[in-house]
């Protein structure tokens, strides 16, 4: 695929949104933080230094490095503008920070499937995203990429540590491993602090979409894996994977739940979500996020029909401001903004 | 309050982070928290691991500079982050510290890179091997026991081979 599509279409394969339980769940990532032993980590390195890890990177993947996993592009974030770093963002191809830096590049397999970032915070970033639950194949994957470059490279790695990184919190494995999830009924019924407070109990992390634990933000939540040494990887996978699956169940329980308590209740919150996505001329993205999950709900509950489930990850990406600046050719201002997400968000909900 | 990571918007979100029974907060504006979506980073830690370490009072690692990348302990504790593999020897004594208290163990069980040799997952197999045939032994399965004897001795003898 080449850089055009990636930047102006949102076709990553975890959007498709196909994968196993993703009634609940949106995607599911694996990274892999990587470095060299023969460089200065990426913070300390100094600018010519950091050149020679991109180039030999470069050199390696012109040379068929990556020839394993198909056609895969080269980019380096110094070629892009504003606009094209932060839709790669959106895309959750590379990192807020990758795009801010300046710096550094990002290897791409044809879907969107796996993403390498180079000179991030470590050398190397390898990435797995996946739509779904798909831990196993999603850890499966980075570890067949890790594979590669670790034959034609020499890892910082020591036999008491593991993998060493930047950053003490990423020592060992490396590994963050995270699943997405969307909890609009345990979100709805109350139910969020206590499953989320529990979850933090048994050594998992969790954020809400971007960060902070607010309810407005679509109750998007992700889980990862709060420590990385110690345990080996699949252990790491094992234990997060069987806390998304009791989340899973809870979620789908308490849907249940208000279908049979409320469902006259339930259908009105959906259809008005559905009554104000279909119509609105200006909308914040804020706003938007809480709609689009309320209409996901319905459309999961089979109350809405004839809309793809899959127009929440799509619209979660489409009306981020980079995206809609890179589809509109522009620089917006944040009124602009708000017509043209109004705008793309009709053109979507109105398509059935 | 001011956001702490950019220090010029109002802080709107606070975050708490409890790992390992120790509880941070961070205050941040719309912007930061929203630029630190899919990533760990805003999530200051390079503050919160000042606050681990009781700097001062490692006399042993005070003033060090890595003799490899040159990272001297000043920056070490403003950044929070190590410059290259040699750090974790130059900071070992403090390493251990942090990493008790910000992992849940400190040995790592996981994956071995090809480029680490074949040496170490040999002796990583043996560990494991020892174990199974002393908890074999154990509970006087002796089959299993005699099967992992056999496995070690080949072990042993690859590795002296090599």
């Amino acid at each position: 695929m080449s850089l055009d599509n990636f930047l102006n279409k949102s076709i990553s394969r975890w959007m498709e949104g196909d994968g196993p339980h993703s009634s609940v769940v949106i995607s599911t990532r694996v990274r892999l933080a990587r470095n060299f032993g023969d460089f200065a980590f990426p913070g300390q390195a100094g600018a010519q230094e950091l050149e020679k890890v991109e180039q030999q990177v470069r050199r390696w993947w012109n040379q068929g490095g990556l020839k394993a996993l198909g056609k895969t592009s080269s980019i380096s974030m110094r070629e892009l503008d504003e606009n094209q770093r932060q839709a790669l963002v959106d895309q959750h191809l590379v990192s807020p920070n990758l795009a801010r830096q300046g710096y550094g590049m990002v290897l791409l397999d044809k879907d969107g499937s796996v993403s390498i970032m180079v000179n991030e915070e470590d050398h190397l970033r390898i990435q797995t995203l996946f739509s779904g639950l798909q831990l196993a194949e999603a850890w499966d994957l980075a570890s067949r990429v890790d594979d590669l470059f670790d034959s034609g490279f020499r890892y910082a790695w020591s036999p008491e540590l593991g993998y060493l990184t930047s950053c003490p919190t990423n020592v060992g494995t490396g590994m963050r491993a995270s699943v997405m999830l969307h909890l609009p009924g345990l979100a709805w019924a109350g139910q969020l602090p206590i499953v989320l407070g529990t979850i933090s109990k048994v050594g998992m992390v969790v954020r809400g979409l971007y960060g902070e634990g607010s309810e407005s933000q679509g109750n998007i939540y992700q889980i990862s894996n709060q420590t990385t040494l110690g345990q080996s990887e699949e252990e790491i996978i094992e234990a997060l994977n069987r806390v998304a699956l009791q989340v899973i169940r809870q979620e789908l329980d308490t849907r249940q739940k208000l279908l049979e308590r409320d469902g006259v209740a339930l259908a009105d919150r959906i259809w008005r979500a559905y009554g104000i996505l279909a119509n609105a001329r200006v909308i914040t993205s804020g706003e938007a996020l809480e709609l689009l999950s309320s209409l996901r709900l319905g459309i999961d509950l089979n109350i809405i029909k004839g809309l793809s489930p899959r127009i929440l990850q799509e619209l979660l990406v489409m009306t981020r401001p980079g995206y809609l600046q890179q589809v509109f050719g522009r620089k917006l201002s944040p009124r602009e903004r708000d017509e043209k997400r109004a705008e793309l968000i009709r053109e979507l909900v109105n398509k059935k | 309050m001011l956001c702490q990571n950019c220090g010029e918007r109002e802080a709107r979100i606070s975050i708490t982070q409890i790992i390992n029974n120790q509880k941070t907060e961070i205050h941040l504006c719309h912007q930061c928290a929203q630029q630190s979506g899919h990533t760990d980073s805003v999530f200051a830690l390079h503050k919160m691991l000042a606050g681990l370490v009781d700097w001062s009072s490692d006399a042993v690692s005070r003033g060090k500079t890595c003799p490899k990348c040159g990272l001297t302990e000043v920056e070490l504790r403003k950044r929070g982050k190590f410059g290259c593999e040699q750090c974790y020897a130059t900071w070992a004594p403090m390493i251990k510290t942090i990493l008790s208290r910000v992992q849940s163990r400190t040995v790592h069980t996981g994956k071995v890179p090809h480029s680490a040799g074949q040496q170490v997952k040999v002796q990583r197999e043996l560990e494991t091997l020892r174990r199974q045939l002393e908890e074999a032994v154990q509970e006087e399965r002796f089959e299993d026991a005699a099967r992992f004897r056999d496995r070690i001795r080949e072990l042993q003898a690859e590795l002296k081979g090599e």
